[in-house]
């Protein structure tokens, strides 16, 4: 029983992990119909970034914003050379254009940063925490990576419903023509979702790699894991990046404890094909279907 | 003409608030513009008809931006916006109402409004009040404008979208098919209210209609094309009375 | 042709050293298998990030055998590449529905997790260090014969039959159905096409040509471990098939030239020059990304499809028209002069 609980609230944490990689690959899917899948490379970069901060200053919480920061950068650059030129052809064309962006920040991070393994600082402890001598598997550090992945998840939410910029946002995602008609810069629009992409990325990239440790691809398991998240979720919706990132890390937890770890990424191959194959749009799929 | 020329006649409302010159336009191969040439005068309503593909869609797309002309000139009170984007038009003064989308289904009533003020151009404080008066205006919308737009009915929609438009404070509305899918009685209302927007408003209105004859009931100034080439520039009255041309190019 | 070609690669291989034919071999494999991806990708429109774990099926398979039962050699790349047909056959049944996307997603997800079956279950599949690979150079050859030119030999040798297989498959209704099927698939159906069947069987062949590679590939480098077949090697698949040209036979033998010999020149390069040979392992990484990139926006007919152009370009209409109907269909049309922004747009009718 004691073993559940820490399988469930570790899981939690990994879910949350997933849930902001999903988020950002719905974000830039509602806005580009586009999946970059070069989200995790980005992630990677920026807290090479964090890492080099965080070593010049021995400031933590410095390396931190500055990783958020350049996620945000980096999005809106990566939006404005590289994909912006692909709209308008064919799925394929976008596909292959974020694969390259994929492995040229894989190439250059190897090129600045080396490809040893390094180790990246967690904000706070990371022994676990007990309840009344009973382990329950997380650390406080768990727990702050799942409040900052919520707390980050909520502001998002709350900008998109209850601001003007929020309300741009999705009204360029829903019927760009009309927006366009009505005044909107959708062009613009679409470069402040990459941004927010990156930003969810990097704080994903900083959170998650005290555990795996830095390398040049050391955000590509989790890069496919959140996308797994998304897709489960439905690649529209918000809640169902959420949704999926944590029914995914407390499941595949479940399999890694009780079963075999390295199996984990197999049973996560079985239920995307499994999801795809019965609910090709997701489960929070709105009934709805978009036009395109 | 030159730009104080225009301006000058202006002053007389008798001038044109909107001028196609030579339109060329199309999409890849095609071209559906071959050289039109339209005048729309002032505070009046003029209808473009013809028949499917004769290039009335894309004269209202390649106005407002979304088409990019190949030649020609679009001249909103002397000023030449042919080829500028359409979030620049719109601020510009044109707001188009495409055909059959207009309003944003996931959004609510209320969303949809704010999204046609993003051009707004007047105070902040005014926005408010614009919004009111659009309530006031279309009173069914006010009821629901907390709801989704989804709910409403065709011709609730219609009122939204004319009225989102209406908020980006045009001098030139381009409606595209108005009245499509829409039940005899309430195309008459809207009939009417493109009719008032007109005469109260000073609005200058391009219709875009496939119910020729509605449209002439309440045009001003009627112009026919057919293959991408304007056939007929006339006065409404004399459109509608040349049974010829009513038949060969307007199906009644 | 291919029989010129066979000549050319049996006298370079006598005449270069060990190092060479080793190189041979590998380029031999590395066509093998993108010419797999140039059929999948190409021609029917279906990509897979993911290919390596088709190769690695196809290596463990070879290894298995030779392990387990010591057949002879040119069963066991018939059993491997049957076992990854079948394979190939499971993904394709599951992928026919997917598209865009969501299939490069899941075939991502694919070479990403199939690798990690040999860690899960180390006592059948030697879990990280993998599974040593024995190879004997026929009798019949003498003892002098050095193994890596038989190699490089039954590599390219391969490599070749492949390439008019697949050269043959591409010209019949098979090839065109899948054509066919890539460009419009509604009206492929309604053509009468079974469009799920093309497209399961696009990823048969595929997968077969990339097994055939991988167990090639055990028997030149002695061992199959699960490192061996990263989503690297999968991407490097998919780069060369693009850099030569998509869709285009030809263009899968200039693709993995590339990505065989210019990552060694340049490590060379960059080490000569001081860099450390992380730096100098990295930079056709970053290279291959730029060209991805580029290829994409600026040349989406790849190496394959410049040369033909430059080859028209010296000669007179009638042969123009016959290089452009072998040109490989790029992807994306150049001279798209497309309808207005949005993708919920009609067309105008009015």
């Amino acid at each position: 029983m004691v073993e559940f609980l820490q399988f469930t609230l570790s899981g939690v944490v990994f879910g949350m992990i997933y849930a902001a990689i999903a988020l950002s690959l719905v974000l830039i899917w509602r806005g580009t119909r586009l999946l970059n899948f070069a989200q995790g490379g980005m992630a990677m970069l920026t807290t090479y970034v964090a890492i080099e901060v965080i070593y010049h200053t021995h400031s933590y919480w410095a390396g931190f914003v500055v990783a958020l920061v350049a996620g945000l950068v980096l999005g809106a650059a990566s939006e404005l050379t590289v994909i912006r030129p692909t709209a308008g052809r064919p799925e394929l064309n976008s596909v292959i254009v974020t694969i390259g962006l994929l492995i040229l920040i894989e190439g250059l991070a190897g090129i600045f940063f080396g490809a040893q393994y390094r180790s990246f600082p967690a904000a706070f402890s990371v022994t676990g925490l007990k309840v009344g001598g009973t382990p329950l598997g997380v650390s406080r550090f768990d727990v702050f990576t799942a409040a900052a992945v919520l707390a980050t998840t909520l502001i998002l939410a709350a900008t998109f419903r209850y601001t003007s910029a929020g309300l741009r946002m999705r009204a360029a995602a829903f019927n760009a023509t009309i927006a366009r008609l009505s005044g909107i810069r959708v062009a613009r629009v679409l470069t402040v979702g990459w941004a927010l992409a990156g930003l969810l990325g990097a704080l994903a990239g900083v959170l998650v790699s005290p555990s795996t440790f830095l390398y040049p691809n050391s955000m590509d398991a989790i890069f496919v894991l959140g996308f797994t998240a998304a897709v489960i979720g439905g690649l529209d919706s918000p809640t169902g990046a959420v949704v999926g990132g944590l029914l995914l890390g407390i499941g595949l937890n479940y399999v890694a404890g009780y079963w075999n770890s390295n199996l984990t990424s197999l049973v996560a191959l079985g239920i995307l094909v499994a999801v795809l194959m019965i609910r090709p749009n997701g489960l929070f799929a709105s009934a709805r279907m978009r036009r395109v | 003409m030159s730009a104080e020329a225009t301006a000058a006649s202006a002053a007389n409302g008798h001038a044109a608030a909107l001028a196609v010159e030579g339109l060329v336009a199309g999409y890849g191969g095609v071209t559906a513009l071959d050289g039109v040439t339209v005048t729309a005068h002032a505070s009046g309503i003029t209808a473009v008809l013809g028949a499917n593909g004769a290039g009335k869609t894309t004269l209202l797309r390649a106005v407002s931006g979304m088409v990019k002309p190949r030649r020609g000139r679009v001249l909103l009170a002397g000023h030449d916006v042919a080829g500028q984007s359409p979030e620049r038009i719109v601020r510009a003064g044109i707001a188009h109402v495409p055909e059959g989308q207009g309003v944003i289904p996931e959004l609510t009533v209320e969303e949809n409004l704010r999204v046609g003020m993003m051009s707004w151009r007047g105070k902040q404080s005014a926005r408010a009040a614009a919004m009111e008066e659009e309530y006031e205006r279309f009173k069914p919308l006010a009821e629901r404008r907390r709801k989704l737009a989804s709910t409403l009915s065709g011709g609730e929609r219609q009122m939204l979208v004319i009225a989102r438009a209406l908020l980006a404070r045009p001098r030139v509305l381009l409606l595209d098919e108005p009245s499509l899918g829409l039940a005899p009685r309430v195309m008459a209302q809207v009939m009417d209210l493109v009719v008032r927007l007109s005469r109260e408003h000073g609005l200058t209105i391009v219709l875009v209609e496939q119910n020729a004859r509605a449209a002439l009931a309440i045009a001003d100034h009627g112009v026919v094309l057919n293959l991408g080439r304007v056939v007929a520039s006339a006065d409404a009255a004399t459109l509608a009375s040349d049974v010829a041309l009513r038949h060969h190019y307007l199906g009644f | 042709m291919a029989i010129i070609v066979a000549v050319i690669v049996a006298f370079l291989s006598i005449k270069l050293n060990a190092f060479r034919d080793y190189q041979i071999a590998q380029i031999a494999v590395e066509v093998t298998a993108v010419a797999g991806i140039t059929v999948l990708t190409g021609l029917s429109g279906q990509i897979s990030l993911g290919h390596a774990a088709f190769m690695a099926i196809g290596a463990y398979t070879a290894a298995l055998v030779l392990l387990h039962l010591n057949w002879p050699f040119y069963l066991v790349l018939v059993i491997a590449a049957a076992v990854t047909a079948v394979a190939g056959a499971v993904v394709g049944i599951a992928a026919a529905r997917l598209h865009g996307p969501y299939l490069a997603g899941a075939t991502l997800l694919l070479g990403i997790a199939l690798p990690s079956l040999a860690l899960a279950y180390p006592g059948t599949f030697g879990g990280e260090q993998g599974l040593n690979v024995i190879f004997t150079t026929p009798a019949f050859l003498g003892v002098n014969f050095p193994p890596t030119r038989w190699q490089a030999w039954v590599s390219a040798a391969v490599a070749l039959i492949v390439l008019v297989l697949l050269a043959n498959l591409t010209q019949s209704r098979i090839g065109r159905n899948w054509r066919a099927v890539r460009d419009n698939d509604v009206a492929a159906a309604l053509d009468g096409i079974n469009v799920a069947a093309a497209r399961v069987r696009a990823f048969v062949v595929s997968a077969a040509c990339a097994g055939l590679a991988g167990a090639l590939l055990a028997v030149i480098t002695g061992t199959v471990a699960p490192g061996g077949f990263t989503l690297t090697l999968s991407i490097a698949l998919l780069t060369a098939a693009v850099i030569g040209g998509l869709g285009s036979l030809p263009g899968a033998v200039w693709g993995s030239l590339v990505i065989v010999l210019v990552p060694t020149y340049v490590t060379d390069v960059a080490t000569s020059h001081g860099l450390s040979s992380t730096v100098g392992a990295n930079i056709p990484i970053a290279a291959y990304g730029v060209v991805l990139i580029l290829v994409m926006l600026v040349f989406p007919q790849g190496i394959q499809g410049g040369l033909l152009r430059l080859i028209s370009a010296f000669l007179g209409p009638d042969q123009k028209s016959r290089i452009r109907r072998t040109a490989p269909t790029p992807y994306v049309t150049p001279s798209a002069d497309q309808a207005p922004a949005s993708q919920h747009e009609k067309e105008g009718s009015s």
